[in-house]
């Protein structure tokens, strides 16, 4: 809002008052309230309903047959005046009287008007507002009659032959008294209804919530030392037991990714306290007492090698650990795989020759989306494992091709192979088969292959592995090809 | 002492082999499990060190292979530091754990501690007559005057001293004095008794021809 009178010394916006939210206490309270309170509430309309149903009909009823038994009152008055009663003579037959009630404020009374609207006749205690009609009633068709209600009275008006008109009504004081009896009896059912509703529904509660308590407190319970156990609630409503059950898988993938958590954070422990040891000891022993030059030299070779593997696997674990976080493949440039494949071979050609094997490459031009470095990573640990677990003389081939909307990278060695056991174990973290252990000089981190497959992953690619034991293997990176422009 | 070092990786092996070398012990050296075992079942080591990730056959293995036949005290030296990693060791019959990295002095106080339990002394100093030898500082003094010895002739006084009233032959003492790439001629351990004794004392040593050596 703009203030034209340039009063500025108020904020425009002032702070909004904190909203205050009404809190939704139905929703908080506890599952047994609501059920008790819910159920409660329903009954209570359910039973008022039927309360009222019940006292209307019976209403219904009462009314209909003091009006029937008015009527034939005045049916049989009117048959006594056609008969040229005396007029003074008139009177409720004895069966009606009777029927009607002898009690003073029950006793019916009446009236005779002639067609002028002269009242030829009446009985005592004619109330008030017993008054002829302004149009008489019909003498014919399905309803040859009027009534008339007001307080408890109920008149009935009939038409006389002559043309005027008889009136006949009582207060319906005895029904009334039946009526509120009624109404009592009714209550009274009710509210042990109503009871009985709250006992149930307070039972039923408790058997829906003892299961979800009986969950809560062993959700509770389990905590890292007890991650082990399991829920058992004992028998429960059907969606309940899906319930636990379903927090008992929940529970056993939890309790997976744990262990393999404390697995890896032991393996690499423990493989860093391999070279860790060997700085430790050389130093602690080469400082025990004097040394010749020599010696010193060799004792720095040995620290300089530990610390270079550490290096390397402080690196890997923190490739993977950025894999684990979602963030490899991060920064993605259109790369042609070929060049990243010869530079990585290129480097890795003394290593052939030291191994003695044939380091051959085939590579056409394939681009993909990816990063140049991790790229490189995959090229150099698969290709650094088919040397190091090659014989001697043996073969090792890198092959780029782009096929489709596919590049494939396959490296193929002829060395010792994989046994089929090892194969679903390939990619774990610090797997190493006895075939990587019993092979000499292999000194590798165990985290080669796992940090590949992840690479490979977070390029969108697959890889696969063929290999018998023996007969070399050989391992195939299919990457998503680049959409070149034109 | 007789020692024998199982463990795979060559930097770690090597300067165990030279560190225990320095102090004494004869070293033998096994790069794997198989050759290891091999070894282990071959000589009367007087104590085997053991790591646990072996490549061709698991240092469990080993251990339980070799615990059919011998009662070789084993060391395990493990990067392996869990409770439940210790306790299966020292359950598979090894009589002694030390995780990676570990203390250089503590691993050799551990071996000589296991050496002197596996031959009935527990104790660390040993007297005979006015000298008095400490296994543990590996000194030996006569009153207040210390004496000093090679490392062969000290582990030669060392070893009869442990066996102190026994017999040894000349066989064993070859044994567990010298181990397999020593060049052992026939006549060296007169050599080094012959040392000893003018060190020592003419009695100190005594010569049971045709059965071997006693201090008694």
């Amino acid at each position: 809002m703009s203030s034209p009178d340039g009063h500025s010394s108020e904020p425009d916006t002032a702070p909004a008052p904190p909203v205050r939210r009404r809190r939704r206490r139905f929703a908080t309270a506890s599952l047994r309230t609501q059920l008790i309170a819910s159920h409660l509430g329903l009954a209570a309309l359910i039973v008022l309903g039927f309360g009222i149903a019940v006292l209307g009909v019976m209403w219904r009823g009462v009314y209909r047959q003091a009006e029937a038994d008015l009527l034939a009152a005045a049916q049989l008055m009117l048959r006594e005046l056609a008969a040229g009663a005396s007029a003074d003579s008139l009177d409720v037959t004895g069966t009606y009287w009777h029927r009607f009630g002898p009690a003073p404020r029950d006793r019916a009374y009446f009236a005779v008007w002639d067609a002028s609207g002269r009242q030829r006749l009446s009985s005592g205690e004619l109330p008030i507002e017993a008054a002829p009609l302004e149009i008489p009633p019909r003498t014919h068709g399905p309803h040859p009659f009027e009534t008339r209600t007001y307080g408890s009275h109920l008149d009935v008006i009939v038409a006389t032959p002559e043309g005027g008109q008889l009136l006949i009504g009582r207060p319906l004081a005895k029904e009334m008294d039946g009526l509120w009896r009624w109404t009592a009896i009714v209550g009274a059912l009710s509210l042990g209804c109503l009871v009985l509703a709250a006992v149930a529904a307070w039972w039923l509660a408790a058997l829906l919530v003892r299961p979800l308590v009986r969950m809560a407190s062993g959700v509770e319970a389990i905590d890292r030392q007890t991650l082990a156990t399991r829920l058992n609630i004992g028998t429960a409503p059907a969606e309940i037991e899906r319930l636990s059950a379903a927090f008992n898988r929940l529970l056993d993938r939890l309790q997976a990714a744990f262990e393999r958590q404390v697995r890896f954070t032991a393996d690499a422990s423990h493989e860093l306290r391999t070279p860790l040891s060997i700085i430790l000891s050389q130093i602690e022993h080469t400082l025990s007492r004097e040394r010749t030059e020599a010696q010193y030299r060799e004792a720095l070779d040995t620290c300089l090698r530990a610390g270079r593997r550490m290096r390397s696997l402080v690196d890997d674990l923190l490739l993977l650990a950025r894999a684990d976080a979602g963030s490899l493949a991060n920064r993605l440039d259109t790369v042609d795989l070929a060049t990243i494949a010869g530079e990585a071979v290129a480097l890795l050609q003394p290593l052939a020759d030291a191994n003695r094997v044939t380091l051959t490459a085939d590579l056409a031009s394939a681009m993909v989306h990816g990063d140049r470095d991790q790229l490189g990573r995959v090229v150099w640990n698969l290709v650094t494992n088919a040397l190091q677990y090659n014989v001697p003389a043996g073969r090792c081939t890198v092959e780029v091709r782009p096929r489709r909307a596919q590049v494939f990278l396959v490296v193929r060695d002829t060395g010792v192979g994989i046994p089929a056991e090892a194969i679903p174990h390939l990619f774990e973290r610090f797997y190493r088969g006895d075939s990587a252990r019993t092979v000499e000089r292999v000194d590798g981190t165990g985290l080669g292959l796992s940090l590949v497959a992840e690479i490979v992953a977070a390029h969108g690619g697959t890889i696969a592995v063929d290999s018998q034991p023996g007969r070399g293997a050989s391992f195939t990176v299919q990457l998503p090809a680049a959409q070149v422009l034109p | 002492m007789r020692v024998l070092i199982i463990e795979d990786q060559t930097d770690l092996r090597r300067v165990l082999m030279d560190m225990l070398e320095e102090n004494g012990f004869a070293v033998d050296v096994a790069a794997d499990g198989l050759d290891g075992l091999a070894k282990a079942m071959a000589y009367p080591y007087d104590v085997i060190v053991l790591d646990i990730m072996l490549p061709k056959l698991d240092g469990r293995r080993v251990l339980e292979s070799l615990r059919a036949t011998h009662g070789t005290p084993v060391l395990i030296l493990s990067a392996r530091d869990a409770l439940d990693d210790r306790v299966a060791g020292l359950n598979l019959g090894a009589d002694d754990y030390l995780t990676k990295p570990f203390d250089r002095a503590e691993l050799l106080a551990r071996l000589r501690a296991l050496v002197r339990r596996s031959a009935g002394k527990a104790a660390p100093t040993v007297v005979i007559g006015d000298l008095k030898v400490d296994l543990a500082a590996r000194t030996v003094t006569r009153g207040d005057e210390a004496i000093a010895l090679t490392a062969r002739e000290y582990a030669l006084l060392e070893y009869l001293a442990l066996h102190r009233g026994r017999v040894v032959e000349r066989a064993e003492l070859y044994d567990h004095l010298f181990d397999e790439t020593d060049d052992t001629v026939s006549n060296v351990l007169d050599v080094y008794v012959s040392v000893v004794r003018k060190k020592l004392g003419p009695h100190v040593i005594e010569t049971r021809r045709g059965l071997g050596y006693v201090i008694p």
